[in-house]
């Protein structure tokens, strides 16, 4: 049986998948930099600093969104999905698709037609 | 060349043979390497510094303003003396607009980039600069995850800190990182830093022997993170800020 790939760990390094998923987990909620990785340190080992620099670039990536608040410890951002898990998967396949139809052209979508015509 | 009539050319060699003048050039230059020189030796501040490095380019480009000088339409009688005379002028000129736009208008767009502190972080540059006897600078939030912090002097010293660096660091890692940059606004490592890294843009690679930007930073960074050392009397916190700020 072939093992069900899953498409966030395909297509994102192991911790940026892992802060996702933890985004995803709260229900796409708000999180800051300290919940998160509260939540993934045990699966993931890491230094905080390297959550806060992988959340900016999710964040410069619009994979994530955010907000500034200014709580009790000064100022911080509050991260919230952008996409929900499901999305993510669809945009990224069809971002692999498109790329291929875009390079290989009528190679790639004779190829799609003989592998699902049947 | 644009305007490199021949009575240009009949201009200098004239200005290059008279031994007065050669005198004088030699002499500037010679002051120039001196200045220079001068500017490698890390027990001068970092004030005396930018000053021996004003004076360099000073003296380095004196050859060029005399000769300019000397040149003069009625001796010639041509207009395109007139304009090498006015190119050659706008080389001290474009120096010093070079330098005043690092010292006076980068200040400005970082500034305009920033956000208002909070309450807490205030405070904290406020009781840091109290104790290191000095005006307190303006502080603004960098709209950045990544943990960052610089400072700018300009017309109103400012230190930068970004959301990501008040998310990570720890009180006491944050007050190390204020102190270093706290540092470099008492010590105004921002102008030498635009006067070397200036001079480092036109100067060969070899000869940053004479004259390497990168160890003038170093210099002021390693002064910046002792001054948090002497202050916090540990270097465990400045360490563990730099090591979430460069991980
Ligand atoms: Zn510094």
């Amino acid at each position: 049986m072939v093992k069900q790939l899953d498409i966030v760990q395909e297509t994102l390094s192991p911790l940026e998948s892992a802060i996702l998923e933890a985004i995803w987990q709260t229900g796409g909620g708000e999180s800051k930099v300290r919940d998160i990785y509260q939540k993934i340190k045990d699966k993931n080992p890491c230094a905080q600093t390297s959550v806060a620099v992988t959340l900016d670039r999710l964040y410069q990536r619009k994979l994530v969104g955010r907000k500034i608040t200014t709580g009790r410890g000064g100022l911080s951002y509050i991260y919230f999905a952008q996409m929900t898990k499901e999305e993510y998967g669809k945009a990224t396949v069809k971002e692999a698709v498109d790329r291929l139809v875009e390079r290989f052209g009528s190679a790639a979508v004779a190829y799609f037609n003989e592998k699902y015509q049947k | 060349m644009f305007g490199m009539s021949e009575h240009v050319i009949q201009a200098a060699a004239a200005f290059l043979s008279d031994g007065t003048k050669m005198t004088l050039v030699g002499a500037s230059l010679f002051v120039a390497l001196a200045l220079v020189l001068a500017s490698r030796n890390n027990a001068f501040s970092a004030r005396a510094k930018t000053a021996f490095l004003y004076g360099h380019l000073a003296f380095l480009l004196f050859p060029i303003v005399f000769f300019a000088a000397s040149l003069t339409c009625k001796e010639l009688g041509m207009c395109e003396v007139s304009l090498t005379r006015s190119l050659l002028f706008t080389i001290p000129i474009a120096a010093i607009l070079a330098l005043a736009g690092g010292l006076f208008v980068v200040p400005l767009l970082h500034r305009a980039r920033g956000l208002p502190a909070d309450a807490r972080t205030l405070k904290m540059v406020r009781s840091c600069a109290r104790e290191m006897g000095m005006a307190a600078p303006d502080v603004l939030v960098v709209d950045s995850g990544k943990p960052e912090a610089y400072s700018v002097r300009g017309l109103k010293p400012t230190i930068f800190v970004s959301v990501g660096m008040l998310e990570v660091l720890s009180k006491k890692e944050l007050e190390a990182v204020v102190i270093h940059e706290l540092c470099h606004l008492k010590e105004d490592s921002h102008a030498l830093k635009n006067v070397a890294v200036f001079l480092g843009s036109f100067y060969p690679r070899a000869m940053a022997a004479l004259m390497s930007p990168s160890a003038m930073i170093s210099a002021e960074e390693n002064k910046a993170d002792g001054q948090a050392v002497i202050s916090q009397k540990t270097a465990a916190h400045i360490r563990a800020a730099k090591s979430k700020i460069e991980p």
